[in-house]
């Protein structure tokens, strides 16, 4: 099959008035130059949707209009009737395409001529002016079925302007904002051009369904990776050892060290999900949580063969009851248990009593133990709530968020020191738990004390709480 | 490639998603998808993900010729498995020779043999039991030091580091979360391997002894239990093989000929032959084999279930691992571009327009470029009055374009002003007449071009910017950009 006579649709106009932002948000691509200087695109780029291999349609960037008027003027000049104004156009690309004067033009003229259709885009925050007049008569004269899109650009003031010479030229008309759109509205422009050709309408509508499957499967991915993340960072603790030289400094430098880990964590997540949603030139402004001593759990703590206090008492009682229990069965039961009480007390009390000596116990230079600083895990009730409410927070955004736009995301700021409605207060967003309905929020509340008290999670409780998050997301549906 | 353990692929899936956050995500969907595509398994359980999951790796690994860890480290277990066979072999072989020692002075004591070789490793499998029972994994790691099986893993950390890396890296978080116990239970499988192995070198000991020594065994007490009391006891043990074994089942005149008093320095009954005391040896086998080693057989078979099933929880569980499932079974949806960008670079330093003194007014021709109309007041606002006023551009033809640039050219006046619309980018057709305009007038007559807003705003530097690069392209020198 040629790649035209599959939906195939050039995307043309005026320079600089939005087209390679319509793409890069139809196609998710992050990488298509757009800039405020027109005469970006100077050649045909195809962004063709491919599906294991199969493509189902493709959409051509193309340079915008340069010299219409000339171009214009020469098929004028050259057609003798209406009948052959496409023949004309085709004449007029043939003998000038190695003419650098209309390279734009036979550019963008090319895949027209070849069967694509036409999505013409003008921008409905500027006034209409006779200078598009010239352009879209060349595209009437192709013969090719068209569509006008108003790239509605901030507030659109012009768009009642647009419609009446749009009309003129173009049977359909749609308007469209590529900087905002949201997913679905995205999907419904794709479907949208169905209207052009019948024979587009079932690769366009199994596209769109594909593209409603990827985005749910990413959404759960997105949810799945937040849930790692933050049971990764409820679990996270720091130990060094400890000398006797030991300051306080080195414990405030670990704190320092822990919280930059917790820091990269989540970043290291946020990274994730914007290269999950293709989002691969995000910039990202994000304000870094701070957490204080009281946050975390510290303590000094010591091992012997890489056991600590309670495990080595456990192994000295369990010996004990067992030495002891010898003792109880070799009497026949007379003891009545006294042998493995005793051995559990005195296997118990010489762990407990004996430890400290241990530690310092060298054998061939090798000590049996040592005392070692440990921080965290994070103690902090607010903790699991304000990095969740962060993360959904961000994934609202990237979900929200065309691969037109090219300005800084901004997140919002949450501090564990304060309350969770302080904290959502001052980032000037609504906390997502404020939206949950009571029983998922006390789901959530049991899922997050799991995670905070470090206990597994059930298959169940994942799915749970993936589909929690999931919900929060803008356009999920299940 | 040869196929490796669970836990081999379980240690090299975790090892290739590490190093696939190296690789960036369009390879990564491609290779994965293309590994899912020739998968048969798609359900969603959790036999059919590990089943996915080990062929992906399998497929990963058969591409890569130098050995991965998780070969060494199946290599290390394997080390440790043979040990602890060897450990326990020669353990029960050397613990059931010297609790059957005899010289003939004295019988061997048939209660202290059932206690040490039966009585100690079946509390402990009952203690292994209630732990794993109760799920008390962290007493069971507490434990974990009076385990042979953790002592031989220790040991063979000292030779082979990958197996010390594994331990240390691997199965730390799952350690240290307590979330599947995975060393625990591993542990506790190999702790099985070395009990069978020790059930067996007691067994051979025992067949040694017989066969080559005249054993005679006994029983003493100090208490005061009758004879029928301890019979009773020693058949109720050998009822399981009673039907199929009765000769292993020791009858109540043996229990009674078979008890002792060191002080008589013979035993309590007389007429009985010593060759007929050495008949307790089958009961004592048959204990070993029904109350050691079957047990620990189907210890180490429910042991070795739970321990794939940590080993599959791990894997499925792995930060990374639902991914690699997406990718394998999500189609590979792309709509980017085919081809990279090519892009005009655009002048960063600007040639630059000469700045025209504004505050001296000067009377030019104003060109309106495609209708764009200028006010008296606003282009004396910038120092222009307006000669006349010409149009060029939009719906004019080029023709009457030239007929503009004429008339223009006619007009004695100080200098040209076009006025155009600044949200409009320039366009080649607006250069071209610019340049044609010059060449119908001296090159120091001024063409000044005025950037007009849209209404109610003021033009950007963004607009500004685009318009002074366009212009600058032109290199002339009496060329000018203002706003309005």
């Amino acid at each position: 099959m040629s790649e035209f006579e599959l939906p195939s649709l050039a995307i043309v106009g005026h320079p600089n008035k939005g087209k390679s932002s319509i793409v890069s948000t139809l196609s998710q691509d992050g990488s298509v130059g757009i800039s405020p200087v027109s005469g970006t695109t100077v050649v045909n780029r195809s962004f063709p949707m491919r599906v294991d291999g199969t493509t189902l349609y493709q959409l051509i960037d193309t340079p915008g209009f340069q010299r219409s008027r000339s171009a214009m003027d020469w098929m004028q000049q050259h057609s003798t009737s209406a009948s052959d104004h496409r023949q004309t156009v085709i004449n007029f690309v043939e003998q000038h395409k190695e003419d650098p004067r209309f390279e734009a033009e036979c550019q963008l003229l090319e895949p027209i001529l070849k069967g694509a259709g036409i999505l013409y885009v003008i921008d409905g925050s500027t006034p209409y002016g006779p200078e598009y007049d010239a352009e879209m008569e060349i595209l009437r004269w192709t013969g090719q079925p068209s569509m006008a899109l108003i790239n509605q650009i901030g507030e659109a003031e012009y768009f009642d302007q647009w419609q009446q010479p749009l009309a003129q030229y173009f049977k359909i008309v749609r308007t469209f904002d590529a900087q905002q759109a949201s997913f679905e509205r995205q999907v419904q422009l794709l479907t949208g051009f169905s209207e052009l050709a019948d024979s587009w309408r079932d690769p366009l509508q199994k596209a769109a369904s594909i593209l409603r499957q990827q985005r749910k499967n990413r959404i759960i991915q997105a949810s799945d990776s937040i849930i790692e993340t933050l049971i990764s960072m409820s679990n996270y603790s720091q130990r060094i050892p400890v000398r006797e030289s030991s300051t306080e400094s080195e414990q405030d430098r670990l704190t320092l060290q822990f919280q930059k880990s917790l820091v990269a964590m989540e970043a290291a997540n946020r990274v994730e999900i914007e290269q999950l949603f293709q989002h691969h030139q995000l910039e990202r402004s994000d304000t870094e949580f701070s957490l204080t001593e009281d946050d975390l759990f510290s303590e000094n703590t010591w091992s012997v063969f890489g056991l600590t206090r309670d495990q080595l008492v456990t192994t000295g009682i369990v010996g004990g009851a067992a030495g002891g229990s010898l003792m109880d069965i070799g009497s026949g039961g007379l003891t009545l248990f006294l042998g493995s009480g005793l051995g559990a007390l005195v296997g118990g009390a010489s762990a407990w009593f004996g430890s400290q000596q241990m530690i310092k116990t060298k054998i061939l230079g090798l000590p049996l133990g040592g005392s070692e600083l440990v921080i965290g895990p994070v103690v902090n009730p607010n903790f699991q709530w304000v990095v969740l409410g962060r993360a959904i927070n961000h994934l609202q955004h990237i979900c929200r968020r065309t691969h037109a736009r090219r300005d800084t995301l901004i997140l919002g700021n949450d501090e564990l020191s304060v309350s969770i409605e302080q904290a959502t207060e001052s980032s000037g967003e609504q906390h997502f738990s404020d939206k949950l309905e009571k029983d998922e929020k006390n789901s959530l509340r049991s899922i997050l004390n799991r995670i905070a008290n470090q206990k597994a999670l059930t298959e169940s409780d994942r799915q749970k709480f993936s589909r929690i998050i999931s919900r929060q997301i803008p356009g999920w549906y299940e | 490639m040869q196929k490796l353990s669970l836990l081999g692929d379980l240690i090299d899936i975790k090892e290739q998603i590490d190093l696939d956050r190296d690789i960036d995500r369009a390879t990564l969907r491609k290779r994965d998808r293309e590994i899912g595509l020739s998968e048969d398994g798609k359900n969603n359980s959790a036999k059919s993900k590990i089943v996915r999951l080990r062929s992906w790796i399998n497929q990963i690994r058969s591409s890569t010729e130098t050995s991965s860890k998780g070969q060494k480290v199946d290599k290390s277990m394997r080390s440790i498995i043979v040990v602890c066979w060897l450990v326990g072999a020669v353990s029960g072989y050397l613990l059931a020779s010297s609790v059957l020692a005899y010289d003939g002075s004295q019988p061997v004591n048939l209660l202290i043999a059932l206690l040490v070789l039966i009585g100690v490793q079946t509390l402990a499998l009952l203690l292994l039991c209630v732990l794993l029972m109760f799920n008390q994994t962290k007493i069971l790691e507490a434990l974990a030091v009076l385990n042979p099986a953790n002592l031989i893993m220790h040991l063979i950390s000292k030779i082979q580091p990958t197996w010390k890396e594994a331990i240390e890296k691997y199965f730390s978080r799952f350690k240290s979360s307590g979330e599947f116990g995975l060393l625990p239970q591993m542990t506790t499988y190999l702790a099985q391997h070395f009990a069978i192995a020790l059930n067996i070198g007691m067994l051979a000991s025992l067949f040694y002894l017989v066969t080559v020594s005249d054993l005679a065994f006994g029983w003493n007490t100090t208490l005061n239990i009758q004879n029928e009391t301890v019979s009773q006891f020693l058949q109720g043990i050998a009822t399981p093989w009673q039907a199929v074994l009765p000769a292993a089942v020791p009858d109540d005149s043996l229990v009674e000929a078979s008890r002792y008093y060191r002080l008589q320095s013979k035993l309590h009954s007389e007429g009985w032959e010593a060759r007929e005391l050495g008949t307790w040896w089958l009961f004592l086998a048959m204990c070993i084999v029904v109350y050691g080693f079957l047990p620990r057989l189907s210890a180490l078979v429910i042991a070795g279930i739970h321990y794939d099933k940590c080993v599959t929880r791990a894997t499925l569980s792995l930060t990374g691992s639902s991914q690699v499932l997406a990718r394998m079974s999500d189609p590979l949806v792309s709509a980017d571009a085919q081809s990279p960008e090519v892009s005009v670079p655009v002048s960063v330093t600007r040639p630059g327009l000469p700045g025209r003194q504004a505050a001296r007014k000067i009377e030019c021709v104003l060109v309106e470029w495609s209708g764009c109309e200028a006010t008296d007041k606003a282009l004396t606002k910038v120092g222009i009055v307006p000669h006349s006023r010409l149009q060029a551009g939009g719906r004019q033809t080029l023709s009457e374009d030239k007929v503009t640039i004429k008339a223009t050219s006619q007009i004695q006046a100080e200098g040209i002003a076009i006025s155009i619309k600044a949200w409009e980018p320039p366009m080649l057709e607006f250069i071209d007449f610019i340049t044609l305009l010059r060449k119908s007038v001296s090159a120091n007559l001024p063409i000044i071009v005025l950037l007009k807003p849209l209404p109610d705003q003021t033009v950007s530097t963004t607009q500004i910017e685009t318009w002074e690069t366009a212009l600058g392209a032109v290199s002339d020198s009496a060329l000018y950009l203002e706003s309005l």
